[in-house]
């Protein structure tokens, strides 16, 4: 099932040639390094929107490309893609396991048989054959070992998709509280083409005179919405492996040695991190129903040292925020003053963060440092699991239930949060090249990261901001 | 393009390698991590659930009286098969006064737990709550349970019953027996004047109903047939259809020389005078598009015509010719007293409601009260009732009147909103207002 707008395809496939040819030309001009690569890896979806219900599952697909780069400079670079990959899309709703009885018959007699189990036709599935044209711009670190990060956009065009599930929904998502409208809006339909940002990290090693072996960690969010009952849009992260070609126009050879550590004071170092962190709000007045959680942190830093005892550090993480939330609330996120639900849960706030710090540190050999600054962080997704009890009364019934929470609550955080860094720890030589390094760190979030919502009321929580101490360990290593 | 240069053996021990795979290997490893997270698929499980279907609710009975049939409360469960036993029900009244029972019961094997209710009598809607609680003393619910309670000397208020949409009536005080004309359904009335039959069976899609002097019955449905009944409304006859090809409404009336008159939607008026067997179109004189509203024949056989349109009409032959009278406007209603005096009640602009008297046989026509009135009324409604030994005088918009010779009026019920007024064999006033309340007032 074709749904290619082929108009658009062409004008867009001319433009890449174009930018092809543009290459080729100010390669001549400027007998720059030009590089070709193939790369294969595998995309995990994870949609984006307004999700208040069910559950989003994250699911593998294949991807796979042809790149084209050309080098600005020995820091800048400009490179665009042609992918084909398969993105799948799985919604899973709550199912309700309840027998649905006709209890309006009154009558002692009745040897009536009860409907059958009712489960909602809960899972809906979208399958879609993408045609993606990426294009951003990349600085690296001139060293042989190259950490490089881009950020961009891209055009996506829908080759075929394949829908299962119920097919129509009964409302789009801003009449949901009005029950008695019902609008059957189809959702196995999709648009046939995306705009989006694409973000990328990569190391790259030279395994050749011009070969190099490289993995990359993308990030791509689009623009249009695919699925409109949940404001949702197409969102992935990739995992790929590549290997490039430069000797296309290069005129010198690039001689590739294995070399020791060089005694000199390395321009870089990155540094793999991880550690545990507790995570905790602040804000409102009920904090009392708010409690720390455990989580991770993981990453990769790149230190610039500017001086014996001084460097300017940058960082990507990828840290696990959140809260825990027991007692009774209207909502499962957050307090407010009705109490239909007695919860505990769990809510996961996943960010990428991107801190940028200066870094002091004395000692010799091992060393004691303070790193300070601020911090931006781009929300991944966030969801709230866990059980929650609804007890409820009325004049004709009565019903107990146990609700196995997941939701997704993308509409309810802001998409990005503002903070500062401060931590502190210690530095230790290893193997005269390596460093080990142990680090105490504290986030504080200035920004509230609640969204504006209809459930705003002088007595419910409107303010939560983000707090979290982490232990990290880390290996530095230098980079040239 | 071949690596020739190269000695893969240092390049793979190499440290730069060596963390370059690790850096593969931790990005897999955090991705293989972040998207195998084992989350529970969302489930909305029922633990608990049970209904409750209150027994025995909505009876009717006298104040100060058991109702015929117990109350209580059936307990079901809502996710398996079968009724709850062993739940402690409690009652308690919350309205009307009364006395019940026993104020605790325990449900049987089959979820129900019964009690006897005695009405009270200081209101007419009475109300009573069965709590119901699990074996921990954990309350599940709260169930009402309702009945209506009907005294004497005070108007009882229906507003969700067999009666609110009544539009007439026949009270037949020889063979004691009344029938109700409510939501195009015939019904008759039982032993307790608050119960009433459906006759459905018998007659559907009913419009209008009257009696002749005999006291035979007679019906219009909205096929614009005619129905006759010789046993008071045990079983009917279809007469005629008075006008050819209508279906409709018909408005009817008998005139005690058992002339029938009738007339429809945009049909002028008919007249059979040989008990149904030919019609005929008397309407000469009568403007286009009138419709019967009331129609009175006095002892010396004038007849007078109101209409829907509020006109006056009067006929010395017998109801062959008929002469307007230009002087009246706005009529809303027209009674003939017993003493040979008519009563003409008309809207005013100036003040509402006027009344007026003729004592010559409608030459002359005196006002005898005038009254604001919350609205004007302009469609058919009974406005007198005899009423022990005197007169009830509905005038729609201010209330119902007592009077004795339409001279004199004192305010009997003061409720502007009463649009009809009836009185049943018992003596047993209903009134019914503009937003379909329906009252019984009891005062025997």
């Amino acid at each position: 099932m074709l749904h290619l707008n082929k108009k658009d395809f062409m004008k867009y496939r001319y433009l890449t040639a174009l930018s092809i040819v543009f290459f080729f030309v100010l390669s001549e001009a400027h007998s720059q390094r030009f590089t070709i690569g193939v790369l294969s890896g595998v995309n995990f979806s994870n949609p984006k929107g307004e999700f208040t219900t069910g559950k989003w599952r994250s699911k593998s697909g294949p991807v796979n490309g042809l790149s084209i780069t050309y080098s600005l400079n020995k820091f800048l670079s400009f490179e665009t893609e042609l992918n084909y990959l398969t993105q799948y899309y799985e919604l899973l709703k709550y199912k309700n396991s309840s027998l649905y009885y006709n209890y309006l018959s009154y009558r002692i007699t009745d040897l009536y048989a009860p409907y059958p189990v009712y489960y909602d036709d809960n899972s809906s599935k979208w399958d879609i054959n993408l045609i993606r044209i990426p294009v951003s711009v990349r600085f690296s670190t001139p060293t042989r070992l190259k950490f490089s990060f881009s950020a961009g956009l891209y055009w996506s065009f829908t080759d075929s998709y394949y829908f299962s599930g119920s097919r129509y929904s009964l409302y789009p998502i801003e009449y949901a509280y009005l029950s008695s409208r019902y609008i059957p809006y189809d959702i196995g339909t999709l648009p046939d083409k995306d705009f989006g940002y694409v973000f990328t990290s990569s190391l790259a090693y030279p395994v050749g005179e011009y070969f190099n072996l490289y993995v990359t960690g993308r990030y791509f969010t689009g623009r249009k919405e695919y699925f409109p009952s949940w404001e949702g849009k197409l969102r992935s992260y990739e995992l790929n492996l590549g290997f490039s070609y430069s000797g296309i126009f290069n005129k010198k050879k690039n001689v590739v040695e294995y070399s020791p550590a060089d005694s000199l004071a390395p321009q870089f170092y990155i540094r793999y991190k991880g550690g545990v962190s507790i995570s905790s709000i602040s804000g409102d007045d009920h904090n009392n129903s708010y409690s720390p959680r455990s989580a991770f942190t993981t990453g990769i830093s790149l230190v610039y040292p500017a001086g014996k005892h001084f460097s300017f550090i940058t960082e990507l993480l990828y840290e696990r925020k959140g809260y825990k939330m027991k007692g009774a609330s209207g909502t499962y996120f957050r307090y407010t003053e009705n109490k239909d639900y007695l919860n505990d849960n769990l809510i996961d706030l996943d960010y990428f963060v991107i801190p940028f710090l200066a870094n002091l540190s004395i000692g010799n050999t091992w060393k004691i440092f303070l790193n300070t600054g601020p911090y931006v962080a781009f929300q991944l997704s966030s969801r709230v699991t866990g059980t929650a009890i609804s007890e409820y009364s009325s004049a004709y019934s009565y019903s107990y239930r146990k609700i196995h929470i997941y939701d997704r609550l993308e509409g309810e955080f802001a998409s990005n949060d503002l903070g500062w860094v401060v931590g502190t720890g210690f530095e230790i030589p290893v193997c005269k090249v390596f460093a080990f390094e142990l680090e105490l760190r504290y986030n504080k979030g200035f920004k509230n990261i609640l969204e504006d919502s209809y459930f705003q009321a002088p007595t419910n929580d409107d303010v939560i901001r983000n707090n979290l101490i982490a232990v990290t360990a880390g290996i530095r290593i230098p980079i040239k | 393009m071949f690596i020739k240069t190269w000695d893969f053996k240092p390049f793979l021990f190499s440290y730069k390698f060596s963390i370059f795979c690790l850096a593969i290997l931790v990005f897999f490893a955090s991705g293989m991590f972040v998207s195998c997270t084992k989350f529970a698929d969302p489930e909305n499980e029922l633990i608990t659930g049970y209904t409750f279907s209150p027994v025995g609710s909505g009876q009717r009975g006298f104040s100060e009286e058991f109702l015929q049939d117990s109350v209580g409360i059936m307990v079901k469960k809502s996710n398996a098969y079968g009724f709850v036993p062993n739940l402690t029900v409690k009652f308690n009244i919350l309205s009307g006064g009364g006395i019940i029972s026993q104020a605790t019961s325990v449900t049987n094997e089959l979820g129900q737990a019964y009690i006897r209710w005695k009405l009270g009598s200081q209101t007419n809607n009475q109300k009573l709550s069965a709590s119901i609680y699990n074996s921990e003393g954990l309350l599940l619910g709260i169930t009402p349970i309702l009945a209506q309670g009907f005294r004497k000397n005070s108007w009882d208020t229906i507003t969700n019953g067999y009666e609110n949409g009544i539009i007439d009536m026949i009270a037949d005080t020889v063979h004691h027996l009344t029938y109700m004309l409510s939501n195009n359904t015939l019904f008759r009335q039982k032993t307790r004047y608050f119960d009433w039959k459906n006759d459905s069976t018998i007659l559907t899609g009913i419009s209008a109903v009257n009696t002749d002097p005999t006291l035979n019955f007679y019906a219009a449905d909205w096929q614009g047939d005619i129905y006759k009944s010789f046993n008071q409304g045990l079983s009917w006859n279809k007469l005629a259809k008075p006008i050819p090809l209508y279906t409709g409404y018909l408005n009817m009336q008998v005139t005690p020389d058992n002339a029938i008159w009738v007339s429809g939607f945009q049909n002028s008026l008919v007249c059979s005078r040989d008990g149904g067997n030919t019609w005929h179109s008397d309407t000469i004189g009568i403007e286009k598009g009138e419709q019967l509203r009331g129609l009175i024949q006095l002892k010396s056989g004038r007849l007078f015509l109101t209409t829907l349109n509020g006109n006056l009409y009067r006929s010395d032959s017998s109801g062959k010719t008929w002469i307007k009278n230009t002087g009246i406007s706005g009529v809303m209603s027209l009674y003939l007293h017993t003493n040979g005096a008519l009563i003409l009640t008309k809207n005013s602009i100036n003040y509402g409601v006027e009344v007026f008297r003729s004592v010559d046989n409608g030459d002359q026509f005196d006002q005898v009260l005038k009254a604001w009135s919350l609205f004007s009324w302009s469609q058919r409604y009974n406005d007198v009732v005899p009423y022990n030994h005197e007169f009830l005088f509905l005038i729609p918009g201010k209330g119902i009147f007592r009077t004795k010779n339409f001279t004199q009026f004192d305010v009997f019920y003061d409720n502007p909103g009463i649009i009809n007024l009836f009185i049943d064999h018992n003596g047993v006033l209903l009134v019914r207002d503009n937003v379909n309340r329906v009252f019984y007032y009891n005062g025997n």
